[in-house]
């Protein structure tokens, strides 16, 4: 099932200088750590000049899309999926 | 090299210098590769996830289960009902294209999207870029390329051949993650274990013509005479360029200057209400003028049409004296032609507007004494230049207030023209 969360989360991430990616690694959501095991896509989405990166990610049981907002620096997790119905 | 006389003209014996790629089950795809539980499922990407929503493309999954393009939710859910249904997330899905374009890119500078999904790269002359390699050294390449840059679960089906046509061929006679070259030593065996509605742009109407004039196979279809095509199947010069098309010839090597822009919605919830049409159509204006006044035109045709509940049509196009730049004036030229319609009290599925007959906005004659329309055209300006700075709508009509949720982001297929706006963009 998909659901729409939108919701501000706190996020670990490393910066790598060599590469210049960034990759979120634990996301603390609803008092739970969440440890990130594979980010599957990301891209880019603007907004006006608003610059978006959508961070599409999975744990190993759910997958996540994440939007970190180049303005203000928020993580927010916009939906969590167990891929069924 | 010269193209030999039309008669008796024999299958091109060049060199395959065409190269066709064809993300499999693109949206789908792209959706299983961003969301990892997804992958292995029937996925079916639909315009609305409710039950009359249609199926734009269903996963290999999904396929194998036999669903196909054009299903509705409800009748694909009888088919596999754990089918997972998602609608398209149309910024990942332009990404996607953005990166397999880049990555072509690299090996030409002579590449033409076909749509969101396809691609063409012409080889023709690229010696430097071929540095001594295939064309099938380089089609495993880029399948690689695209597995590595755009996602593991990627897979395109490459097709090469001498043209256009033939490419495209190839590129779907072998799905998914197919490569299969076409030349004068396989083309034949090729055409003889395929149906002619299994080549492109063969279908209903034009097997129809074929089979008028004793054509039922592709087989029939090569020895059948260029002037019979012309006069009695095509009706026109459309004939010899489908004579030298199955060939092997290149016919099909142009590109289309935009002649129009436009806009169509189908209805979540069909309706005659004169105020919701009026709300629809007032939105498709403002993402069509966006792109018209983006491009720097003027029009001075509006076409609109609607297919109503009981599967009927009406259109009506008009010509107007003054040219039309701004929302405004679009939308009032669009709604007149839709209040010309004859069957008012009839429900409405889907509406389309256009408009066409182009001139470049600074050639065009602004009124000498209307001056509010010429402040009104700076004022469109200013409310475009507002919402690309802070983004699509936050500057609106009253009249499109809580429309948010309608007429939603769509990629059309195949309009090729839409995605040279998409490069723009990402530039």
């Amino acid at each position: 099932m998909l659901e729409n969360i939108e919701e501000k989360v706190s996020m670990l991430l490393s910066y790598n200088k060599d590469k210049g990616t960034v990759k979120p690694h634990i996301m603390k959501w609803k008092e739970q750590y969440i440890t990130i095991q594979e980010v599957t896509y990301h891209h880019l989405i603007k907004k006006g000049r608003e610059l978006i990166h959508v961070f599409h990610a999975t744990d190993g049981h759910l997958d996540f899309r994440l939007h970190l907002d180049t303005q203000t620096l928020h993580w927010k997790l916009m939906e969590v999926s167990d891929g069924n119905s | 090299m010269e193209t030999p006389d039309l008669h008796n003209l024999p299958i091109n014996p060049n060199p395959p210098s065409i190269m066709h790629i064809d993300l499999n089950s693109c949206f789908a795809t792209i959706e299983q590769q961003a969301n990892k539980h997804l992958r292995g499922k029937p996925v079916l990407i639909a315009a609305y996830d409710s039950p009359r929503g249609c199926v734009v493309a269903p996963s290999k999954e999904a396929k194998k289960a036999g669903i196909k393009v054009g299903n509705r939710v409800l009748e694909a859910r009888l088919i596999a009902p754990n089918a997972v249904v998602r609608t398209p997330d149309t910024a990942l899905i332009r990404d996607a294209h953005v990166k397999f374009n880049k990555i072509c890119r690299d090996y030409s500078p002579n590449v033409v999207p076909k749509s969101i999904d396809e691609l063409v790269i012409d080889f023709a002359g690229m010696d430097y870029y071929l540095k001594d390699r295939s064309l099938t050294e380089i089609a495993q390449e880029i399948k690689g390329r695209i597995q590595k840059e755009v996602g593991e679960w990627v897979t395109c089906s490459v097709g090469i051949s001498t043209n256009r046509f033939l490419a495209k061929v190839a590129a779907s006679y072998q799905k998914p993650d197919g490569l299969v070259v076409i030349d004068q030593t396989n083309i034949l065996k090729i055409y003889s274990t395929m149906e002619l509605t299994d080549l492109p742009y063969i279908k209903y109407k034009n097997q129809a013509r074929l089979k008028e004039a004793g054509i039922f196979t592709i087989a029939d279809f090569l020895q059948a005479d260029a002037e019979v095509l012309k006069a009695r199947v095509f009706e026109s010069v459309n004939g010899y360029a489908w004579y030298k098309r199955i060939r092997g010839w290149e016919v099909d090597a142009i590109e289309f200057a935009r002649k129009s822009f436009g806009q169509d919605y189908m209805l979540q919830k069909v309706t005659r209400d004169p105020k919701v049409l009026a709300q629809i159509l007032l939105k498709l204006c403002e993402k069509m003028g966006r792109r018209l006044r983006r491009h720097g035109n003027v029009a001075y045709r509006i076409h609109t049409s609607c297919i109503f509940v009981d599967r009927t049509w009406w259109h009506q196009q008009k010509k107007f004296r003054s040219p039309m730049y701004t929302t405004l004036e679009l939308f009032r030229a669009a709604q007149y032609i839709l209040d010309l319609r004859p069957d008012e009290i009839k429900k409405i599925a889907k509406i389309s507007v256009s408009c066409y007959d182009l001139a470049p906005s600074k050639s065009s004659q602004i009124s000498l004494f209307e001056d509010a329309e010429n402040k009104m055209r700076k004022v469109s300006d200013a409310l475009d230049e507002i919402n690309n700075r802070y983004g699509e709508f936050v500057i609106t009509p009253a009249a499109m207030m809580s429309m948010d949720k309608t007429v939603v982001d769509q990629i059309a297929f195949g309009a090729v023209k839409e995605i040279q706006d998409l490069y723009e963009s990402y530039s």
